[in-house]
């Protein structure tokens, strides 16, 4: 329990101001808007104190960390330490789980998410969410961009759709691959074009945030690399949040990581995720306060 | 250690790997006794089509076609009006999805998307079990309760059988086929679907109608055909409430009582010489027999064709 208080103040000692001035200064000559954040990146999730329970079987203790505006944010450890868990909290997937509870702060934008009257449904409006595994619906490539513009009721003409598809599609650096054949089915794709098209079926609804649970690992490393450009690209205007098995994946394109593992549980004898550190990428993988974030990403470890 | 190991060049030989004979005459006889028990089954549903044809044929070549389009179904005058018996099929079989189809798709929806997964495993077996009711119960039911309580009361018709109640008795029975079909067909449905919906912001019903649906589109498709020809085959519920015992005047009306197929060969087929009537009417009974199998085996290829689409389709 020691150790756990101690990464939290590790965590907690972060100082988002000294490093600001040098990701504003990039947005500032990409996008105008910048200016208007400040010096400091405002925070999009604030998560204190996270616990999250399947049933009686706690997968995650005591998480605490911010994820802040137009950064990406990797969450990286060893398989079962709850970092996908954590991903899903952000949007309420966990909520379609029957048995799972959330305890703890989780607050998106200053509102508590996990309010008894607050709509999950309202939640995943705003936060998009590309999967491990590509998975588009098995309709034509059109319809698959057009779902979410549709449920939500935000395109009322047929004229308004169709913008939004190739707007979607071109963020998805995808369209020019697709434009001609708009009405074939989303499965005649290939992996990495299915997974872009996730991407673009995402960014379809205007979300603020996107959380994208491993999205790389079931490709190949040519489109490993044009998913990771794409996110690069977007995220002068998304947040996002990666989950990665990938550690080089993670230094690559990430601004902040949060460094998971899992321990046991003496007193239950199960196995439960924990946040170890959580600090700029470059402190994580060159500088780490914590040993076993070290042993981690030196790979001595996991 | 040299000498505990066999010599390779020595030792080793086809002839040291050759099978045990007694095994192999072992393995001999499964095969065949397993492919006999293959053949009996194949040969019996030949005989069955065979003698379905053959006196088929009899009757084909020797009625009087003109009273095949007649008033009603008489066979013991040799009226045999093939189209009262089809109209009543087809109405009770329309009665009964109208029946079974919501109820069966909503309960599957139920199961499928919206129950626990605790409430789910009790509310499947007993949905099952409504599958194995007897048909005569069912019947039994239809003529009794149905009957007086839904087609007197609320459709102002006859407190006794007619195609309505036996209609309604058959979509009772077809209720379980539908829903079981239907639910297997949805839980095919990749979770990843569901979620990638929900991420959208997708309500739990929008999921449903907009991505399971259409998803699993071939299999509710299998689902109802396989109900239809089940409806169109059933013989009791319908000949028990039916409303009509021996003959039928031609009606399109569901209130009136009629024959259906199955109802006709079923009174006609009662007792050992019942069946012996003047002419064809022994003959006839094949004829409708046939006519009610080529239906039910054209449903049944189609109803294949869908599943195997959905088999192929993740």
């Amino acid at each position: 329990m020691e150790t756990v208080a101690d990464s939290t103040r590790a965590m907690l000692v972060d100082k988002p101001e000294q490093d600001a001035s040098a990701t504003v200064g990039l947005d500032i000559g990409l996008i105008g808007q910048a200016a208007s954040l400040g010096p400091e990146p405002d925070s999009v999730f604030e998560v204190e104190n996270l616990d999250v329970y399947y049933g009686s079987f706690r997968a995650v203790q005591g998480a605490t960390f911010t994820v802040y505006k137009h950064e990406i944010t990797a969450m990286i450890g060893p398989s079962g330490c709850g970092k996908t868990t954590v991903l899903r909290c952000f949007n309420r997937m966990n909520d379609l789980i029957p048995g799972a509870r959330v305890e703890g702060r989780l607050d998106f934008h200053s509102v508590p998410i996990y309010d008894p009257r607050v709509d999950p449904v309202e939640v995943r409006r705003r936060i998009g969410m590309v999967f491990q595994k590509p998975n588009p619906f098995p309709k034509s490539i059109y319809d698959n961009i057009a779902f979410g513009p549709r449920v939500t009721g935000m395109a009322k003409k047929k004229g308004d759709l169709d913008a939004i598809v190739e707007q979607s599609l071109n963020r998805a650096a995808l369209w020019d691959e697709v434009k001609d054949r708009l009405k074939d089915s989303a499965l005649g794709l290939s992996g990495g074009q299915q997974q872009r098209l996730c991407i673009a079926r995402a960014v379809a609804v205007d979300p603020d945030v996107l959380l994208m649970d491993e999205p790389c690992s079931a490709l190949d490393p040519i489109a490993t690399t044009r998913i990771e450009d794409l996110m690069q690209e977007i995220k002068n205007d998304y947040t996002i949040v990666i989950v990665t098995h990938n550690m080089q994946q993670a230094a690559r394109i990430s601004n902040r990581t949060a460094f998971f593992t899992a321990q046991i549980d003496s007193t239950a004898d199960q196995r439960c995720g924990l946040l170890v550190e959580y600090d700029r990428t470059e402190t994580i993988f060159s500088n780490p306060s914590d040993e076993r974030t070290e042993n981690y990403v030196t790979g001595r470890f996991g | 250690m040299s000498d505990t190991r066999v010599d390779p060049v020595g030792e080793f030989s086809v002839e040291s790997l050759k099978a045990n004979p007694r095994q192999a005459r072992k393995e001999r006889l499964i095969r065949d006794s397993l492919g006999a028990t293959a053949l009996v089954s194949v040969l019996i549903s030949a005989l069955i089509i065979w003698s379905l044809f053959s006196e088929a044929w009899t009757f084909i070549i020797e009625v009087d076609w003109g009273s095949v389009w007649d008033i009603g179904w008489f066979p013991r005058r040799g009226i045999y009006d093939i189209k009262t018996l089809i109209v009543a099929s087809l109405i009770v079989t329309g009665i009964a999805m109208i029946v079974a189809g919501p109820l069966g798709l909503g309960a599957a929806i139920f199961l499928s998307e919206y129950a626990r997964p605790g409430l789910r495993r009790t509310l499947k077996p007993i949905l099952e079990i409504l599958a194995g009711i007897p048909s005569v119960v069912l019947g039994f039911f239809a003529l009794e309760w149905i009957a007086p309580n839904v087609v007197k009361s609320i459709f102002a018709g006859p407190a006794a059988g007619s195609l309505l109640a036996a209609g309604i008795g058959v979509g009772v029975l077809t209720i379980p086929l539908v829903a079981s079909i239907s639910e297997d067909a949805m839980k095919a449905v990749p979770m990843a679907l569901r979620e990638a919906s929900s991420g959208l912001g997708a309500r739990k019903i929008t999921t449903t109608v907009r991505v399971v649906l259409p998803a699993s589109v071939s299999g509710l498709t299998a689902a109802f055909i396989v109900a239809i020809s089940r409806a169109l085959g059933e013989t009791m519920v319908v000949f028990m409430a039916g409303g009509a015992a021996q003959t039928a005047t031609y009606t399109h009306s569901a209130l009136d009582g009629s024959l259906t197929m199955t109802a006709g060969m079923a009174s006609l087929a009662r007792g050992t010489d019942a069946v012996v009537g003047e002419g064809l009417t022994f003959q006839s009974l094949f004829f409708v027999g046939l006519v009610l199998f080529v239906m039910t085996f054209g449903l049944n290829l189609v109803a294949d064709r869908f599943v195997h689409r959905v088999r192929e389709q993740y």
